[in-house]
């Protein structure tokens, strides 16, 4: 056992096994972990464990000796450390009253170098997500990077002195985009760099050997613009290196920087050798509103270009968006001939917060408004038959797939929806069971939006078929929720087909249940687009 | 600026699968990525993987760069067990993040475990986890070796564990994120009712014990019955059999009757003792 050991008069079961937050690099065999300290539960012994609560240990992996470095404390919610072995930064996320829900806000607290004292760093709120979010330490400077949304609006990282004076420099930010991380690099986890995407994902790297590295690594590979520094050796003299583009699902390398040699390690998707990948072009669209709404678009390679059988595929979340790059789902379906638009609607998280709007449950009828705007694009465009237009969805997709049969009954000719949301009341309730309810509570929001945005709820509005997937083991969405809208839609009359997997959760990591879902969905496709 | 030239050498992995059939195209794109994590060791001399089974399933392997063949370090069978990412803890040595994830009776729960071994797969740091209690909620006849066991969750909160009785592997079943004080099974495998005890703000239990129970086809909580320990009054729950429950409670007379209570949100009382 690794860490606290478990035994019978502990008073609860563990199911976290705990977080790695340093390697140790240099160090044989030891790590720090968070791990959950369990009380026990003893008579007429002074022996029992009484603390409870995220503690930090020092753990040999090959002997198990184990040394405590932070106590535990009812109310930590996750420590980070400087990659050599110093905990420098604990957040804390109280357990309110008795139902021992946590709350919506992460507290922050630094100490100084070779202190134990904790200075607060300020207050981050999970459902807005205003405040300052520390990503990453730097050892070497005495100096931590956070993440935090400016007066734009726009989420940027600055470095924090961590030396009692909180002195802030600005490291990264973007008119755009929100800035979404810093960019580590080995064990030591050593800040190189930080991200953001654009109409493609960029990296402004701190240390300019690693920039001229993927600047020329960009230009002498064929076809891979998407550079990423996966590893590296503990000297970093050894790197490891994905690359990959749109129709390219990625080969890793390892480049020794002394000889130069880049040795090819292994392909991301073998299956895919030989067969003809699409291009993904990013578009901007007009909605109903006048605002430009960028989006995806990816085209069957070598074909048509227009008037084809069309999918508008809303993306997960709400809080995510789509980039440029290999997508699974885009790619099979251009594989099979449609077009695929994958729009980055408002709600989509990347943006900003006027952007994400309150959020895609919240302002449902902004974000599917959007979605369907797109279907309407691609027809006056010329690149989709309005005949067939169709749209898919996973998870929120699903939601938004549902949803845009309800506001616009005639748009899509069918809609495919895995894994999805039907009804925001019931997704309220189930997260009664999980300790974060009063974060969902406060995200899902409460209102007239949880009935006129529930799809269960008008199920008889829908005139398109409805096939849906779902993971009988789903704990992000529950396979109740596809069900009901399966039942809702029987009693109004309406085609619908609802597979369940017994196995699986809310992504389907299975081949065999991933290569029936797809198969299944072209069949529904091609018979209620008519497509031969 | 320095010219940087790149030498390109060697070839990738040989693909760890079997012969690719004549193209299927939902089997190609449908099959998950073949890197599912990937880690440099310390010295830079060899690559960890990830690889997904044919179905499910996961394998971790260990290939020396330059070379095309890699070398197996251990291999998850199991549907409901992932390794969701390794990395290097020496040039000998990795530690595992491991995901389970199991449901029953309309819940689903999931668990990780850090596990640390060998890259020839020996010297696995054995996880012990043990029990709360050893007080039996169902002996699931119908699905043996299981049973379910009482235990708690994270939090402290009781819950149902199922544990396999040749192989020692629990899952959490069932739970809550109040305050329940036990759970009543249909000896089929399904909790129906829970008892939950009032907490004062002071996180002192009340007098109140409130009983909740299910349908049969929904996951819903209804409120049953309110249970006053001070004064003995309402009615407690006392067994769930088949669809209904069997209710003890004191009658105007102040002696304890037993009525069966059908569960089925109608509130029958099909027969009383």
């Amino acid at each position: 056992m690794l860490g606290q050991r478990d035994t019978n008069e502990q008073v609860y079961n563990r199911l976290w096994g705990g977080r790695v937050i340093d390697w140790l690099s240099g160090q044989d065999n030891e790590v720090l972990m968070e791990q959950f300290f369990i009380p026990e539960s003893r008579a007429g012994t002074l022996l029992a464990r009484d603390e409870e609560g995220i503690g930090v240990v020092q753990v040999n992996t090959a002997t198990s000796r184990t040394r405590r470095v932070e106590a535990p404390n009812a109310n930590s919610y996750r420590f980070v450390s400087d990659g050599a072995g110093q905990v420098r930064i604990m957040g804390s996320m109280p357990i309110r009253g008795a139902t021992a829900q946590v709350g919506r806000i992460i507290t922050h607290f630094y100490r100084q170098p070779n202190a134990s004292a904790w200075t607060p760093m300020g207050d981050y709120d999970v459902v807005t997500r205003r405040g300052p979010y520390p990503l990453a330490i730097d050892g070497a400077s005495n100096a931590a990077y956070i993440r935090e949304e400016g007066a734009d609006g726009r989420a940027q990282i600055y470095r924090m002195s961590l030396d009692g004076r909180n002195t802030r420099d600005l490291t990264v930010a973007h008119p755009q985009v929100d800035v979404d991380d810093v960019i580590r690099l080995g064990r030591r986890g050593r800040v190189v760099g930080a991200t953001y995407a654009t109409e493609r994902r960029q990296a402004v790297y701190f240390d300019p050997e690693l920039q001229r590295i993927a600047q020329q690594l960009s230009r002498a590979l064929p076809n891979s613009p998407l550079i990423n520094f996966v590893g590296a050796s503990d000297d970093e003299s050894k790197l490891l290196i994905w690359a990959g583009s749109d129709n390219d699902p990625g080969t890793y390398y390892v480049l020794d920087r002394q000889s130069r040699n880049l040795t090819r390690v292994m392909q991301a998707r073998p299956e895919l050798e030989g067969m003809a990948l699409a291009t993904v072009r990013p578009v901007t669209y007009r909605a109903a509103d006048g605002t430009q709404i960028p989006a995806y678009l990816t085209l069957p390679p070598g074909g048509a270009q227009r008037g084809l059988p069309a999918i508008v595929m809303p993306h997960g979340g709400p809080s995510a968006r789509d980039e440029w790059g290999f997508a699974w789902l885009a790619q099979y379906f251009a594989n099979r001939g449609y077009a695929v638009l994958q729009p980055n609607f408002r709600g989509s998280a990347g943006y900003g917060s006027d952007w994400f709007q309150i959020n895609g449950f919240q302002s449902w009828r902004t974000a599917i408004g959007d979605v369907n705007d797109g279907g309407r694009w691609l027809v006056s465009e010329g690149i989709a038959n309005p005949e067939r237009l169709a749209i898919f969805g996973w998870s929120y997709g699903g939601y938004a797939a549902l949803q845009s049969g309800v506001v616009d009954p005639g748009l899509f000719r069918a809609v495919v929806a895995v894994a999805p949301v039907t009804d925001l009341g019931e997704l309220r309730r189930e997260l009664l069971e999980s300790n974060s309810f009063a974060s969902t509570r406060d995200f899902i929001g409460e209102g007239p939006h949880i009935a006129a945005g529930s799809p269960a709820r008008h199920a008889a509005t829908i005139r398109a078929p409805v096939l849906m997937f779902h993971g009988e083991l789903d704990r992000n969405v529950r396979v109740r929720q596809s069900q009901l809208m399966r039942d809702r839609l029987r009693d109004a009359g309406r085609p619908v087909e609802l597979v369940e997997f017994p196995a699986l959760d809310h992504y389907l990591e299975d081949n065999a249940a991933r290569a029936q879902m797809l198969r299944r969905s072209d069949a529904f496709l091609r018979q209620a687009l008519g497509i031969q | 600026m320095r010219r940087l030239l790149f030498i390109l050498v060697g070839l990738a992995a040989s693909a760890p699968l079997a012969a690719r059939p004549s193209v299927d195209s939902a089997i190609a794109f449908g099959a998950r990525e073949n890197v599912t994590f990937i880690a440099l060791s310390p010295d830079g001399q060899r690559v960890l993987y990830g690889v997904p089974g044919e179905t499910a399933g996961s394998r971790i392997l260990v290939l020396k760069v330059g070379q095309t063949q890699p070398r197996a370090v251990t291999r998850l069978a199991s549907e409901q067990e992932r390794i969701r990412s390794c990395d290097w803890v020496s040039n000998q040595r990795i530690l595992c993040r491991l995901h389970s994830i199991a449901g029953a009776a309309g819940m689903v729960a999931a668990g990780t475990r850090l596990v640390a071994l060998d890259i020839d797969g020996s010297n696995v740091l054995p996880l012990a986890v043990g029990l709360w209690s050893d007080e039996v909620a169902d002996f699931l006849p119908d699905d043996k070796p299981n049973v379910l066991l009482f235990g708690r969750g994270r939090g402290g909160y009781p819950a149902v564990v199922r544990v396999n009785t040749r192989t020692g592997r629990q899952v959490y079943v069932d739970g809550a994120r109040s305050t329940p004080i036990d759970f009543l099974s249909d000896g089929r495998g399904r909790i129906r009712i829970m008892r939950v005890q009032e907490v004062r703000g002071t996180d002192r239990a009340g007098r109140i014990i409130r009983s909740f129970y299910r349908t049969a086809q929904s996951t819903a909580w209804v409120p049953l019955s309110e249970y006053n320990q001070q004064t003995d009054q309402g009615p407690w729950p006392l067994v769930v059999d088949g669809d209904s429950a069997y209710v003890m409670e004191q009658n105007p007379e102040g002696r304890d009757i037993v009525y069966r209570m059908a569960l089925d949100g109608s509130g029958r009382r099909p027969s009383a003792l």
